[in-house]
């Protein structure tokens, strides 16, 4: 508490109401999950709505009391961090009199202050949306404290003051995702799916409490305000290790807390197990994918930024998984036919976006990288949470997940709002002027450049056209798609099954998606401001220990740059346009890497020679050499590798399971030669 | 060094020579062993063996053994103290060796209460 | 000497007059009920003499009374209550399928003996006592692991322990002549003055070596850990979970007791052995466990892993390390002690095997819930008792800068999630057959709301467990 980093102040209203943002989710899971979601689901669901809604409306007394008293406060500056509350939790004792505390705090910064908001606002979305979409489902009773608890688990998270607590909470996150994501435990995918989220994030999460006990052991704290200052860094900067074997501790560290973000923020090839986690309900996934789970790892990333930055081995990496992932899941999102697989895809693209703009800050510019991650944190939290309420909305209408099926659809007609909400969510994640998606990958973008990191701006662009390309084919596809109707074998069931339920959007379902609209459009040019402009993000406390001057903090729209809005506007078009020339105009169906190489094609590469150019991209190249193969090896080599993994640990069980031969005079004789064996290698000068 | 070794290697040679000799000795010079299947016959007093000798005890025999030597052995314990006892009586001992005999007389009631004692 | 000064040792006088009475109230108990009554109140008061008596340090000779010494005593007080109340439905007709167990006054008896021996081992000043105290907690449990009737694993289980155990013992026995030999004495002063003296005498090593060969198989510490699968899992389950937990924290205790104390000059060059037999203990372990079907085996193998945790304490600093191993042995234990209820529960109709806990979510789903904290818990996920207890191991060991060491050891942690998770496959996803639904009654009702909230609260605050742990550190 007596850090001069840390903020003093004193406006009551504050206090409560960051207790009640981590009491009333929690509230809420205690009373459906041990009582009210046994007796009434659909009181349970509007127990978990209304205080999710109210936790939604504290976090904004929160962040305008941050706002006025802290923030904007003349006689705190440079201070921009404080504590709304903190509670001693464990004291780890080192021995020789070092102690190591483990506090419950909650910690008031502009990034923690924009998540909670965030999280706290999706959530109450999904909850509601989720009454309409679990309205049917056995089990919804057991839902909405689940909803309630992961909610829970990812303010607790945000709002942490120290590592303990933040991986606390971050296995917490992991847990409950577990239970969400196998939320339909009868269906064996649904169930593999969830050990697979975490097995993989766990296995991370190791390196994680390495990182972690490394880092807050030597440095003598876990908590943030100290991690972040000069000190620790320089108390971290030294090497470790005896012989051949030496590591820098700093970059060890940090590069383990790393790897917990990759795996979390499911970075190739951690990427393994998002795609799989569609298999929990929709609404589950938006959370994980807008507000909750993967965009922890981002955030723990930034949350330890200056400490990060100082450890230029670990930005480096930061920022090569990034911009590899970003790619890399953007070409295989170009060849899904599941709608749910195509937002995951994107997500995972995005989210190596943020990691690449986070990473680009070792160039000597690392505000403008750290605004602008976190600037697309924000704004991608809105529009890909209304991706995917709309494609539930979808998936809950033509009950199928496939988007051939969906195309025969006529949904255009059918459900007007969900067509515009999506329109808006796909211009807003293709990065189209004014929708938010434009003004945060932009700042992502000038980072790069500002920086002098080329390859991540060239994998920017790359997948801002990549993903203008495929989110339109998603839409178009979706919306447009009725062509299909001549060649989708599947064609008979959609529409037996919109037979069986007529296509309708229900008002608690569509309400959620009509409000997110809102700020996924709006959202960029009004943070824009706030991002970029007088309140930086980016503040004293981190500054000093990366070597930062104050000076060079404000983004350089004017200076430099001024022709990248325009380049990634017109690839971003340009993407859109293919996919609109190919699947709405030319209604060629989802079959986009088509074998059959029909006529129309040599027709068109000798009309339109800059099509042909574009088509060969896009189909021999973007499709072939990128997709198909990335696909390949995420099938066959990435998952391969952690089947042989596993397989590898059964065969040496079974190694050991014979040896156990259940005679005592082996049992003897192991021992003793274990005894001596340990005698002969690990005695003293023998 | 090794001087100061030789006599326990000397030491260590005659160990083993002594009895790989022996039994090398006894197998060339002794007499060779015939094989029959009355050698191999248990000898009974020269009466036919009628059935398995290697019947299962009483399981009473072996709790008799046992109490046996737990009580013998704290008698041995006991009777130094009782051949002492006169200058053993001031070195103030006596309420250890009271309360190890309350022990001991514990024991043998339980034993009795239990009827480990009793044959039938 | 007054009377007065022998409030210290109060509890340990206590014990043995209770274990006598317990014995001799099962003559004239017809049916058992009064030594079960009996053992419980005697115990729960001396958890409560122990937790809130007398404080005051005393030496008896080689018999020391420490703060230390009895936060260990209370630890297995505590313990073998658990084990005792365990043990009840196993005593009566038809509460277990493997069959009735009989004499249930011998059996407090002899639990409360063996609780006996550990007072002994954790107040022994003098090598002499500590292995009287060693061996008066072994010899009870020979009959113990034997105490099913008529039944062969249980009579083979028994046969073993008492073969390992004499050789354990003359291992023991064996080091503690060489120590004898390297520094002329018995008793611990003496000791640690001579092995700071002369740390790098080979007697001595020779010494600490088969000393830690005999103590390792109490421990069952790899590669001495091969006798736990057959005795676990032909014991009753009640004395399974006394081995594991109880005589478990009597090894330890017995490991820090000389360790941390008189041999604490030469822990620094152990800390290799350590290592070794640390990563050894976790790989066999988690290994071992991955293909168990039978509930009491998988216990086994599970707690010879955590054996490896434990010992990564070794390497750390004294008092921190002694505070890892006690907070790690409560959050063990309590977990240790919930998926032993859930095993008596459906031991009560089917085997206690893996199968046997199929459908567990819909035959009860509160022990399913239960089920699902345990595997959580043992598997270290936070906020659950078992994290705090990995994390406070895992620390005392990087704090010394063995983080190659930790790495391992959370690698490994993360293989024994694989099969933890097995176990709640079982009870939620794999068909449930046709067993019926579980009733439990009101007692049962409450304990199982009482260890999942232990579970939890362990994890989430500390405080009970860590001021123990502090008491223990002091």
């Amino acid at each position: 508490m007596g850090d001069t980093r840390l903020a003093a102040f004193a406006w009551e209203p504050m206090h409560c109401a960051a207790y009640g943002i981590l009491l009333l989710p929690l509230l809420s899971f205690l009373i459906n999950g041990l009582w009210l979601g046994r007796k009434s689901a659909r009181a349970s669901a509007w127990t978990a709505t209304v205080l999710m809604g109210a936790t939604a409306a504290l976090s904004i007394i929160v962040a305008s009391g941050y706002r006025d008293h802290i923030l904007t406060a003349p006689h705190l500056f440079p201070a921009r961090a404080a504590l709304a509350f903190e509670h001693t939790w464990l004291d780890f004792s080192l021995g020789s009199g070092a102690v190591l505390s483990a506090r419950l705090g909650f910690y008031l910064d502009p990034i923690s202050v924009m998540m909670v908001l965030v999280i706290s606002f999706i959530s109450f979305l999904v909850n509601l949306y989720s009454i309409g979409y679990m309205k049917d489902d056995a089990g919804a009773g057991r839902f909405f404290p689940l909803l309630s608890f992961f909610s829970f688990t990812m303010l607790g998270l945000v709002v942490s003051s120290n590592l303990a607590q933040t991986f606390f909470f971050w296995e917490l996150v992991g847990a409950a995702s577990y239970l969400l994501i196998g939320f339909w435990y009868a269906k064996p995918s649904a169930v593999a799916a969830s050990k697979k989220a975490f097995i993989l994030t766990r296995l991370a999460d190791a390196f994680f409490l390495m990182g972690l006990l490394a880092v807050g052991v030597n440095a003598g704290s876990f908590d943030f305000a100290h991690l972040n200052g000069p000190e620790a860094a320089a108390a971290l900067n030294h090497s470790v290790g005896a012989g051949l074997v030496t590591f820098n501790l700093l970059s060890l560290g940090t590069l383990g807390i790393y790897m917990g973000a990759w795996g979390k923020s499911a970075m190739f090839p951690f990427h393994v197990w998002l795609p799989d986690a569609m298999e929990g309900p929709t609404p589950v996934s938006s959370l994980i994918h807008s507000a909750t789970m993967v965009v922890a790892g981002v955030y723990l990333t930034a949350r330890l930024y200056p400490l990060f930055s100082a450890a230029e081995y670990t930005l480096r990496v930061v920022e090569c998984t990034g911009a590899f992932t970003a790619v890399f899941a953007a070409a295989i999102a170009c060849a899904q036919t599941d709608l749910k697989r195509i937002l995951a895809f994107s997500t995972l693209s995005q989210l190596g976006l943020m990691m690449s703009a986070l990473g680009t800050g070792g160039g000597g510019e690392p505000g403008a990288a750290y605004t602008a991650s976190m600037f697309h944190i924000f704004t991608h939290a809105f529009f890909k949470c209304l991706l995917f309420l709309s494609a539930g909305a979808v998936i809950h209408a033509i009950h199928s997940n496939d988007i051939r099926e969906a195309g025969a659809g006529g949904l255009r007609k059918a459900m007007p709002r969900t067509y515009w909400a999506t329109l808006i969510a796909v211009a807003a994640i293709a990065g189209i002027w004014p929708l938010s998606g434009f003004f945060s990958k932009e700042a992502i973008l000038h980072a790069a450049l500002a920086n002098g990191r080329y390859g991540a701006l060239a994998a920017g662009l790359c997948t801002g056209a990549l993903t203008a390309f495929y989110m339109a084919r998603y839409f178009f596809l979706i919306f447009h798609g009725s062509a299909v109707g001549s060649r989708a074998p599947h064609d008979s069931r959609a529409t037996h099954a919109q037979e069986a339920h007529p296509v309708r959007e229900g008002a608690l379902m569509t309400l959620p998606i009509l409000i997110l609209a809102v700020p996924s459009a709006l959202i960029g040019i009004l943070g824009k401001g706030f991002f970029t402009g007088t309140v930086r993000l980016w503040g004293a406390e981190g500054g000093a220990s990366a070597g930062v001057s104050e000076s060079a903090l404000p983004m350089r729209h004017a200076s430099s740059g001024s022709w990248l809005p325009a380049v990634a506007t017109v690839l971003a078009l340009s993407g859109a346009g293919i996919a609109w020339y190919w699947y709405a105009f030319r209604k060629n169906g989802a079959a986009f890497p088509d074998r059959r190489a029909p006529a129309w094609y040599r027709i068109l590469a000798e009309k339109f020679y800059i099509d042909e150019i574009y088509l060969f991209l896009a189909k021999r190249v973007a499709s072939k050499w990128i997709a198909a193969p990335a696909e390949w090896t995420e099938r066959n080599i990435v998952n391969g590798a952690f089947d042989w993994m596993t397989g590898a640990v059964k065969r040496l069980a079974f190694l050991q399971s014979i040896a156990q031969s259940g005679q005592v005079q082996a049992y003897i004789a192991v021992a003793l030669l274990g005894i001596y064996l340990l005698f002969r290698f690990t005695g003293p000068g023998y | 060094m090794l001087s100061e070794y030789l006599s326990f290697i000397l030491y260590g040679f005659l160990v083993v020579a002594t009895g790989v000799g022996a039994i090398a000795l006894s197998s060339l010079l002794g007499p060779k062993k015939t094989y029959s299947k009355v050698k191999f016959e248990p000898y009974e007093c020269g009466v036919d063996q009628t059935e398995n000798p290697h019947k299962p005890f009483a399981l009473k025999f072996y709790t008799f053994a046992l109490l046996f030597i737990l009580f013998d052995i704290e008698t041995i314990f006991l009777l130094p103290w009782a051949y002492g006892f006169k200058r053993l009586l001031h070195t103030g001992t006596l309420p250890a060796v009271l309360f190890f005999l309350v022990l001991l007389g514990l024991g043998l009631f339980y034993i009795i209460k239990t009827r480990a004692l009793e044959w039938e | 000497m007054t009377l007065a000064e022998f409030t210290p040792l109060l509890p340990d006088l206590l014990l043995l007059a209770l274990a006598l009475a317990v014995l001799k109230i099962d003559l004239w108990s017809e049916d058992g009920e009064a030594g079960f009554h009996l053992t419980w109140i005697g115990l729960a008061g001396l958890a409560l003499l122990l937790a809130f008596g007398s404080r005051s340090d005393a030496v008896f000779a080689d018999y020391h009374i420490t703060a230390a010494s009895r936060v260990w005593k209370l630890l297995f007080t505590l313990a073998t209550l658990a084990t005792v109340f365990l043990s009840r439905p196993y005593f009566r007709a038809g509460g277990n399928a493997r069959g009735t167990l009989a004499k249930s006054g011998a059996f407090f008896g002899l639990l409360l003996l063996c609780m006996q021996g550990m007072f002994a081992l954790v107040s022994a000043g003098n090598l002499i006592v500590f292995y009287l105290g060693l061996e008066l907690a072994t010899m009870p449990i020979y009959a113990l692991a034997a105490y099913q009737p008529r039944d062969a694993d249980s009579a083979e289980a028994g046969s073993k322990y008492v073969l390992m155990g004499g050789f354990s013992s003359a291992l023991t026995l064996f080091g503690i002549s060489f120590l004898y030999g390297a520094t002329g004495s018995l008793g611990f002063p003496a000791l640690e003055a001579a092995v700071r003296a002369a740390p790098a005498d080979p007697a001595l090593w020779g010494g600490i070596f088969f000393l830690l060969g005999g103590l390792g198989f109490k421990l069952a510490m790899a590669p001495l850990h091969m006798w736990a699968p057959d005795v676990y899992q032909g014991a009753p389950t009640p004395v399974m979970a006394f081995l594991s937990v109880a005589s478990k924290a009597a090894a330890v205790a017995a490991l820090a007791t000389l360790f941390l104390s008189p041999l604490n000059a030469v822990r620094p060059d152990l800390a290799p052995c350590f290592a070794a037999a640390a990563v050894l203990s976790m790989v066999a372990g988690n290994l071992g466990a991955m293909r168990q079907k039978d509930l009491r085996r998988f216990v086994a193998y599970s707690s010879v892993a955590q054996v490896g945790y434990m010992l990564l304490a070794m390497l750390g600093e004294g008092d921190g390390s002694r505070a890892a191993l006690v907070y790690n042995l409560v959050t063990y234990g309590v977990t240790g002690f919930a998926l032993y209820f859930i095993m008596g529960v459906i031991g009560k109709e089917g085997p206690e095997t893996m199968s046997g806990l199929r459908g567990l979510s819909r035959r009860h789903p509160g022990l399913a819930v239960l089920l699902v904290l345990c595997m959580f818990s043992l598997a270290g996920v936070p906020p659950l008792a078992g994290f705090l207890g990995k994390f406070m191991l895992f620390s005392a060991a990087a704090a010394e800068g063995h983080y190659l060491l930790v790495g391992i050891a959370v690698a490994n942690a993360v293989v024994s999630f694989y099969y933890y998770m097995l176990v709640v496959k079982e009870a939620y996803i794999a068909p449930p057959g046709e067993a019926a639904a579980i009733r439990l009654r009101p007692l049962q009702i409450m304990v199982l709301w009482g260890l999942g909230l232990a579970l939890l609260v362990l994890g989430v605050c500390p405080a009970p467990a860590d001021w123990l742990a502090r008491a223990a550190g002091n």
